[in-house]
């Protein structure tokens, strides 16, 4: 048995994890911000933005910790999907017409998902690894 | 061989049957909510008094809009209407879900998990929702605490600032209203007692008026009939207040920022 130091990626991705993930971000972020209305927080850009991605970093943090193996990715795509319908959910809500532009910004929010998902279920890792070291 | 660097990932569920049975049931029911429903919470914030019930998990801050809403009402004179049965209601359930529903079912459902084996806790739907549920409402009050606490905290520091700067412009136009009155006197006294003699010209401020806490005082311009009086205040980048005192007494104020066009 070997022990590495560091963490590197599994070569296949988990699907069951990346559709938990999708799920969990569905549950957790999404129907708190649309059934409790937290749409006070949208006067402030500064707090949306944190809402938004520090909402999504518990989550990312879960999977990383909960799951066997080396899910760093696996939150990231969850994230990038989460994001695809956040936009869609937000354009339906707001009775807006597509735009190049919106799409553009949609694209940078899933850039911004997937690093922040990636992160902390990078962090996620780093602490399972310490409590399998306990 | 590493768990954590097998190149094979795991294939069985790490997640609980009921865990996934309850977090696929409500993911399919929020995106039939979000996106089949004309369900629209926020539409409750567009209106600004009139709105109806809904469900508000940090009935804290409303209850803060509520008073600024009424506090506004009051400056401008509208009578204070009491708050609708809508608002109470809001009110009630969202304290209620966010201080003791949903903690109490997410530390229930922790320590009843606890007390049960693997085996029991794996097939226990029940419990597994209250866990979810208690989690829903927990981190939908704990994570936007942090953004709001932020917020909170931005938001008093510029009303201290305004507060401060409204303070300090209060007194300073008090200080150029009472250099005002001693120029007034100045003209009125002949020249033998020391004054103008009907003129502004040769009005001075003495030590006392030109420097006090809040600025520096200064006779920008003086005429027979006109005197310009500039206040500069402490904290000032290139504001200041410039105040024109007219042969008649009629004082006017003029507020100049450098650092604007």
């Amino acid at each position: 048995m070997t022990t590495s130091k560091t963490l590197t990626f599994s070569r296949a991705i988990d699907w069951q994890w990346v559709l938990a993930g999708f799920c969990l971000y569905v549950v957790f972020h999404l129907l708190p911000s649309y059934l409790f209305a937290l749409s006070w927080i949208s006067s402030d850009p500064f707090s949306l933005a944190l809402w938004a991605f520090m909402g999504l970093a518990p989550i990312g943090f879960f999977i990383g910790y909960r799951s066997s193996g080396v899910t760093i990715l696996e939150p990231g795509l969850s994230a990038m999907f989460y994001t695809v319908v956040l936009f869609l959910g937000i354009q339906q809500l707001q009775d807006e017409a597509l735009t190049f532009k919106a799409v553009a910004q949609s694209l940078g929010w899933m850039g911004a998902a997937f690093i922040v998902a990636i992160g902390s279920a990078w962090v996620g890792e780093l602490f399972q690894a310490r409590k399998k070291q306990k | 061989m590493n768990g954590k660097t097998d190149a094979t990932p795991h294939r069985g569920s790490e997640l609980s049957a009921p865990f996934r049975f309850w977090l696929y049931g409500l993911t399919i029911a929020t995106l039939l909510l979000v996106f089949l429903t004309d369900f629209d919470t926020s539409q409750a914030y567009r209106a600004n008094q009139d709105w109806g019930f809904h469900l508000a998990l940090m009935p804290w801050i409303e209850a803060t809009r509520i008073t600024l809403l009424n506090g506004l009402d009051v400056f401008s004179g509208v009578p204070l209407s009491p708050p609708t049965d809508a608002q109470r209601l809001t009110m009630l359930v969202g304290l209620l879900l966010s201080l003791v529903v949903g903690p109490t079912l997410l530390l229930l459902g922790i320590r009843v998990s606890r007390q049960k084996s693997e085996t029991a806790r794996a097939k226990s739907y029940g419990l597994m929702l209250s866990l979810m549920l208690g989690g829903i409402l927990a981190y939908a009050v704990a994570i936007p605490s942090i953004p709001v606490a932020l917020l909170q905290w931005r938001v008093s520091n510029s009303l201290r600032e305004a507060q401060e700067q409204g303070e300090q412009r209060d007194q300073m136009i008090g200080s150029v209203g009472r250099i005002a009155r001693k120029a007034r006197e100045f003209r009125l006294l002949p020249v033998s007692f020391g004054g103008g003699g009907g003129s502004f010209n040769g009005y001075t401020l003495s030590d006392a008026f030109a420097k006090n806490e809040f600025g520096t005082y200064r006779v920008e311009s003086s005429s027979d009939s006109l005197l310009v009086i500039r206040a500069i205040p402490v904290s000032s980048r290139g504001q200041s207040v410039v105040a024109t005192l007219e042969k008649s007494g009629a004082l006017r104020y003029r507020f100049e920022d450098t650092t604007r066009d």
